[in-house]
């Protein structure tokens, strides 16, 4: 009798290790490696949206930016041939698709760099932490939290960049939470695109905080310049 | 009753086990979270260095003067450095990256050697020149590399694969450890990394703070007038919200309103989000985020409606610029021209949709903290004497436009500005009208959405 309770103790004990394990590792499974998914922008969607729309795929705007109807197109392309329906165009669809994963740069002469299109990196990380921090805000509180980002790279205080700003440990909390990491919202990347063209409804504040969740005692000490939605902004 | 010692004892240890894995498990986690951001930060930061180590590079091919060469030089010395710091601190296998760090670090020791050689005001020689197309191509493939991984590593996947490979534990106890010594290095790290902006704007915010404010000199208007000129101003459709926001410190003091648009519900649709300064009751800006499915007119015909638009309110000698496209719509720069002279710290940005026309965004705050009467005197350069001073290498096409630029230091230069190319480059370069220096050099980057200065 002893035993078998014994026996039993020791399976359930032997089950809930596998379980525990096997809820870590289901939590671990990072999203597939795409390199082109709902929400991407830019001159690669573009050829994407190209090649599909000539073959019968595609029938809406080629305006850069994957959305619905690219996303359908994707899936219709996959299920052709033979690769997995899931919308997101990684290694192995984009081969079927012959779209060129490098480009190759020659060695020898002067490689004009106009055309970098630097500013997308930038774009879509503010977006990010805006989506973090703001999504469920009025739009001018988008705004208002991407210039926020902004006006602090330019104060002496702060890092000088906008990955230093965000990513300073403790100053976000989607940023500590890992909320940043959600793909951004369509309005958060018009939100960023506006606060980094310039529009700022918060009039220069480096800070801002939800006065019904605020942790930190010091942040009350600030001055009030301005409320948007949940959040009180100021310096 | 013994037979149940046994059991109960095992269960107890078993939910606490569980709880204390269950807590290890978020711990983990955290540490993970934390970790990852500062891999991503670093990363960011290195893109954005040899990003703006390209420009500088490419900069430096059509300037001519020592000055401006030797601001260069020191500015792409420093980033190579950085981005070498940056790039040794990921986790990333050395071996994969010694060609890269010897890049960087040889580029920061040829563009020092260059600095001290410029001190002495020799000019550049054709093996030089040489040495710096390749640094520049080398440089300009580095930072699409970098891009592209950076598109795989959006999603935080390939941190975490170097992670779990290398023992998490391990890592993330140092970085837990090293917290606020790594703070503070990080900071006296950051240098100047260069992004890409309109034309006279971010850079130079500062320059609307302790500006000249003749404008936002009057009376002070009641939230009543102020209310009027809303509707006025946006041509009708309601007034929902009102705050008035006091900034005090040079900032501008404004109403802000949100106003429902006509033939629309409140809380249905898009508000549209308008300011309007407590003095003398001018639009600072607005905000409307509505959607635009259809383009159904090009950017030239939205330049036209911004320019009518802007004339209908009473913004004269307003000239269009620079415009950029995104999400249908297009973005048009204005700067205010007096006698021919264009005012660059004096910007309005004005907003189209392309599907109606209609203004979907404003801003004049720099306008109204800037513009005043200037005294515009002849300058004591000709246009063919500034003409001279540009670098030979340099392909100018066009002749100058006299124009002010803002300076950090909150002053204004008289300049000319030439337009002037580098082996399909592009750039501005500004020579100053009076003294024949060579001020500023801002590379345009032009994509099919229109064009951006760096």
């Amino acid at each position: 009798m002893k035993r078998k309770t014994f026996c039993i103790s020791l399976l359930l004990i032997i089950v809930s290790l596998c379980f525990s394990l096997a809820v870590d590792s289901y939590f671990n499974i990072g999203v597939a490696q795409g390199t082109l998914y709902w929400g991407s922008s830019g001159s690669e969607v573009k050829t994407l949206q190209t090649k599909l729309k000539n073959w019968g795929y595609y029938d809406g705007p080629i305006d850069s930016v994957f959305g619905g109807g690219t996303f359908e197109a994707v899936k219709k392309f996959q299920t052709k041939n033979g690769l997995t329906a899931d919308g997101v165009v990684g290694a192995a669809t984009a081969e079927k698709l012959g779209i060129p994963t490098k480009n190759e740069a020659k060695e020898a002469t002067y490689q004009p760099s106009s055309k970098g299109a630097a500013r997308n990196d930038e774009i879509s990380l503010l977006a990010k932490a805006i989506t973090g921090e703001a999504r469920g805000e009025p739009y001018t509180g988008q705004v208002a939290v991407g210039a926020v980002v902004l006006n602090r790279t330019r104060h002496p205080s702060f890092p000088n960049t906008i990955a230093g700003v965000i990513y300073q440990p403790g100053a976000f909390t989607a940023v500590s939470d890992g909320q940043i990491n959600l793909a951004p919202a369509e309005s958060c990347v018009k939100a960023a695109q506006d606060a980094l063209n310039g529009w700022d409804p918060t009039g220069g504040c480096r800070y801002y905080w939800n006065p019904a969740t605020a942790t930190s005692k010091w942040i009350w000490s600030r001055k009030v310049i301005k409320k948007i939605g949940k959040h009180w902004f100021g310096n | 009753m013994k037979k149940y010692i046994l059991p109960i004892v095992l269960t107890v240890a078993l939910l606490t086990t569980g709880i204390w894995g269950y807590n290890q498990y978020k711990e983990k986690n955290e540490y993970y979270i934390f970790l990852d951001n500062q891999f991503q930060r670093m990363y960011y930061d290195l893109t954005g260095s040899v990003e703006t180590i390209t420009t500088d590079l490419s900069k430096l091919m059509v300037s001519s003067q020592t000055k401006e060469n030797i601001v260069l030089y020191s500015n792409i010395w420093q980033n190579a450095y950085n981005a070498q710091e940056k790039l040794s601190q990921l986790p990333i296998k050395h071996a994969d990256i010694t060609k890269t760090e010897k890049f960087l670090s040889q580029l920061g020791d040829y563009t020092f050697a260059m600095a001290k050689i410029s001190i002495s005001d020799k000019p550049l020689g054709d093996k030089e020149i040489d040495n710096l197309e390749k640094l520049h191509n080398y440089a300009l493939k580095l930072s699409q590399d970098l891009q592209d991984l950076q598109k795989k590593a959006l999603k935080g996947t390939i941190w975490k694969g170097e992670l779990r490979k290398k023992g998490s534990k391990e890592l993330n106890q140092e970085a837990e450890k090293e917290n606020p010594i790594q703070l503070k290095f990080n900071k006296f790290e950051e240098r100047m990394v260069e992004y890409p902006e309109l034309i006279y704007d971010g850079p130079f915010s500062e320059h609307v703070i302790e500006g000249v404010r003749p404008r936002l000199k009057g009376p002070e208007i009641t939230q009543k007038e102020a209310e009027k000129k809303v509707i006025e101003f946006l041509g009708g459709g309601k007034i929902d919200k009102v705050e008035k926001t006091t900034n005090g410190k040079g900032r501008i003091d404004t109403y802000s309103f949100e106003v429902i648009p006509k033939n629309q519900e409140s809380g249905k649709g898009n508000s549209v989000y308008i300011d309007i300064t407590q003095r003398n009751g001018y639009v600072a800006w607005i905000l409307n985020n509505r959607e635009v499915k259809k383009t159904n007119i090009s950017p030239k015909q939205a330049i036209k409606y911004a320019s009518k638009f802007l004339e209908e309110k009473g913004f004269k000698n307003m000239e269009p610029t620079y415009t950029v496209r995104y999400d249908g719509v297009v973005l048009v720069n204005y700067v205010y021209k007096q006698e021919d002279v264009f005012m660059y710290p004096d910007l309005i940005k004005v907003k189209v949709a392309l599907d109606n026309g209609e203004i979907v965004g404003f801003d004049s705050t720099h306008f109204l903290t800037t513009n005043y009467k200037r005294d515009i005197k002849k300058p004591k350069q000709t246009a063919k004497q500034a003409r001279e001073k540009i670098s030979l290498r340099a392909q100018v096409e066009k002749d100058p436009q006299l124009c002010i630029i803002p300076t950090s230091s909150f002053g204004e230069i008289y300049c000319y500005e030439f337009e002037a190319s580098y082996k399909g480059d592009q750039f501005l370069i500004y020579i100053n009208a009076n003294t024949g220096e060579e001020e500023k050099i801002l590379k345009l980057i032009k994509s099919e959405n229109g064009t951006l200065m760096i």
